[in-house]
């Protein structure tokens, strides 16, 4: 049985999003297929969840004066903005150049100081670090790893429990994975409900996928053993003692959703993706399927999402894949696809990717699907 | 009755959601408000017209018998309404479409279990079959576009959730909302006496190209400026009285707005009467296709939302803040105001569609000049740029 929400978070900000069934997904993949809106928090993105979980906690453990720091270029900003604007918090966002202007417009009209320093995100993160050692009230909101943010983001798995028709337990739940913040927390949330053994399938880019590349470093879902799988140049094995778990740290990331942009996941969340019982399927695609994703979900639902978004949607249009992530059964599944959301899309991309996808079409060929340290194609065209 | 257990009561076995009511920021601080947007996009069909019509088609349901057989004339959300709400309750749907209907619309209704019947160039011949087929069979119902007080109550269900959505114990300064022929129109004024405000300003909003409401309350002593008499009735438009309500609707002989979702011919006169009669008055006002254009551009841009036109029309005054601070005043004093936009809906956009609207936006921008809106029965104009 689950616990009430409202017992265990009585003082939350975030809303309840509409869980919604798609009827155009349902009937291509003959899958009863829900998505969770995230697209509709008050930030447009899951971050609002356990980045103002995690300002709540800051605030009643250091007092009204305290600061909040973030180094971000997008959700996560505007979320810890919207954040410090309701507590009343001060909050400063470190930015690196090049950051769109309806993002910066859009931290500012939260009230946020913003700090524009650097030419790549690590180079806002030091610059944020720095004014962290140096303010004696200012803390660190952080993006991916820690136990608050996912504490946060895990109502969302309480919401979907009551949402479902009753009784119903997801055949598997999809998510995009950046840092692992998302997934982290609905591993969380999962276990809490009874819902540990729900496969989760989680969908990277091939360009942005380092939580792929840290599972291949490990004991687990992957094909073969350790050994036999070759690290990519540029990628270094870190291990983590702590957790017990190896960690790939990219040098480049050449993907287009760059809202997923983590050059190494949380080791904790690749530890708990290892451990439960449900397992985890991994899932990488290129960013041109992401972009047809998105047209396609743009036409059925009236909805723009970011590539890191659409890349959770993209297996259930194309019904190969499909079947290999959710094999049947013989009973109808059910799926539940979190929509994490994302402000950073506009109709300019909207229009760039439907020119990139139609010239890969002309090219001819299939799309590289890699899954669990195995590869397959699925047809580009629908 | 409390306002909740009446809620309970009429809406039980709803099939509709409650949609969220999410704060705009973006619009908000354009405006100084306080603005919220009824997300109707999220209902099943993919608009408001989920409520009224899933709630008739309950009624005919536990009226007639599962054996009711639901038919309907329409070329779009009503149509694909009646469709789910159909296959949600077991029950055969018909939809009779004119010629020239897009094959996607067609797929949809299909994908929802619907009988699709093509007949008639018109939607007026699509409505003539329609008719034929109810006449013909015992168990057919037709179900109603616009004009019936089963669907209104449907309808008026959104603003029981939004007096619980907004802040505790807030009036909203004023309603926005788009009128076809007044099914959505009605549902709010008929909400709004339920929950205590009856007092609270509508406005609704039209285009030019298809204002048969603006048209109606032109024909009546009302809030419009001037009286009747001095009222020029537009060429193309007859004014029909209907004794019953004691009213004037206008009946347009064509409707040229690209906003089709919005195309009624005339109004229901019900509605025209209840918008005269209540409390917080009705203001009307008309826009021109191009102005809800770029609603939808913008709207897109920050709420990552696609939109009809018919929809964007409500949205488009909340983009252009010195011809909002004239439709509603109350936005001028020292408290910020609350003001709610009902988004209600329509799946008829798409990518394509905005881009048409990009180019036509910017050619008509590039002619100078500003925008004409009626307001009624007045003239103001607002600047196309941002």
């Amino acid at each position: 049985m689950s616990a009430s929400q409202q017992d265990l978070y009585p003082d939350k900000l975030w809303v309840e999003t509409p869980l919604i069934r798609s009827p155009h997904l349902s009937s291509h993949l003959q899958a009863e297929v829900y998505l969770k809106l995230e697209t509709l928090q008050p930030t447009q993105s899951f971050k609002y969840r356990g980045i103002t979980h995690y300002a709540q906690h800051a605030l009643r453990t250091y007092g009204p004066d305290v600061h909040l720091v973030i180094a971000s270029s997008g959700n996560a900003g505007i979320a810890a903005a919207s954040a410090a604007k309701i507590l009343k918090l001060r909050c400063t966002v470190f930015l690196p150049h090049g950051v769109s202007q309806s993002t910066i417009d859009y931290m500012r009209k939260e009230g946020a100081q913003i700090v524009i320093e650097g030419n790549y995100y690590l180079q806002a993160r030091q610059a944020a670090q720095k004014a962290v050692d140096a303010d004696p009230k200012a803390v660190m909101v952080p993006g991916y790893d820690d136990p608050l943010l996912w504490e946060g983001h895990a109502s969302l798995v309480y919401e979907v429990q009551q949402q479902l028709p009753a009784g119903t337990k997801p055949d598997a739940i999809f998510c995009s994975f950046g840092g692992g913040g998302l997934a982290g927390g609905i591993i969380v949330g999962c276990k809490a409900v009874g819902w540990d053994d729900v496969p989760l399938v989680t969908v990277e880019t091939h360009g942005s996928n380092c939580f792929y590349q840290s599972l291949s470093m490990n004991d687990g879902p992957f094909v073969g053993d350790v050994a036999s799988r070759p690290i990519p140049n540029g990628t270094t094995a870190e291990r983590n003692t702590q957790h017990g778990v190896t960690v790939a740290h990219l040098a480049s990331l050449t993907s287009k959703a760059t809202s997923l942009g983590a050059s190494s996941p949380s080791a904790a969340v690749v530890k708990m993706a290892l451990e439960r019982e449900g397992g985890v399927r991994s899932v990488c695609i290129s960013d041109e399927m992401a972009m047809q994703a998105a047209l396609n979900f743009a036409e059925d639902h009236k909805m723009l999402v970011e590539l890191a978004c659409s890349a959770t949607i993209a297996p259930a249009y194309k019904r190969n894949v499909f079947d290999k992530l959710v094999p049947s059964t013989g009973k109808v599944p059910t799926v539940v696809l979190v929509l994490c959301g994302g402000f950073k899309v506009s109709l300019d991309d909207m229009e760039e990717w439907r020119r990139t996808v139609a010239a890969d079409i002309a090219t001819g060929g299939e799309w590289e699907v890699a899954y669990n340290g195995e590869t397959f194609t699925t047809p580009k065209t629908e | 009755m409390s306002t909740l257990n009446q809620e309970e009561t009429l809406y039980h076995e709803k099939l509709w959601l409650e949609t969220p009511l999410i704060r705009s920021i973006h619009i908000s601080s354009l405006l100084q408000c306080n603005v919220y947007l009824k997300l109707d996009t999220l209902q099943p069909a993919q608009s408001f017209k989920y409520r009224g019509i899933s709630h008739f088609a309950q009624h005919a349901k536990r009226t007639h018998g599962p054996d009711v057989h639901l038919i309907i004339a329409s070329g779009g959300n009503a149509g694909l309404a009646a469709a789910c709400a159909a296959n949600v309750l077991k029950v055969r749907c018909t939809v009779y479409l004119p010629h020239g209907v897009n094959q996607s619309t067609i797929d949809f209704l299909r994908k929802e279990g619907a009988e699709v019947v093509i007949e008639g160039n018109y939607y007026l011949e699509a409505l003539q079959g329609a008719r034929k087929a109810v006449e013909a069979e015992a168990n057919a119902i037709m179900i109603p576009a616009y004009d019936d007080p089963v669907v209104w109550e449907g309808h008026a269900s959104m603003v029981y959730e939004i007096k619980r959505q907004l802040p505790e114990g807030t009036k909203p300064d004023a309603i926005f909302c788009s009128v076809g022929g007044g099914g959505l129109a009605g549902g709010i004024m008929d909400g709004c006496k339920a929950v205590g405000w009856d007092d609270v300003p509508l406005v609704t909003v039209e285009t030019h190209g298809s204002n048969c409401f603006y048209q109606s309350l032109s024909l009546n002593d009302g809030p419009f400026a001037g009286d009747v008499a001095s009222r020029p009735v537009p060429e193309g438009t007859r004014p029909e009285h209907c004794t019953e309500h004691n009213v004037t609707v206008a009946h347009l002989a064509t409707l040229k707005s690209k906003a089709t979702s919005l195309g009624a011919s005339s109004p229901s006169a019900v509605v025209v009467r209840k918008a005269l009669n209540r409390k917080g008055g009705v203001r009307s006002i008309c826009i021109p296709d191009e102005m809800a254009m770029q609603a939808v551009l913008n709207f897109a841009e920050d709420h990552k939302t696609l939109v009809e036109l018919a929809c964007s029309a409500t949205i488009a005054p909340a983009y252009k803040p010195s011809l909002f601070s004239k439709l509603v005043p109350e936005s001028r004093s020292n408290k910020p105001a609350t003001v709610v936009l009902i988004v209600c809906g329509g799946f008829k956009i798409s990518l394509d569609n905005l881009e048409e609207y990009r180019r036509i936006v910017a050619a008509d921008l590039a002619e100078g000049g500003d925008w004409e809106v009626a307001y009624n029965g007045e003239l103001l104009t607002t600047a196309k740029a941002e």
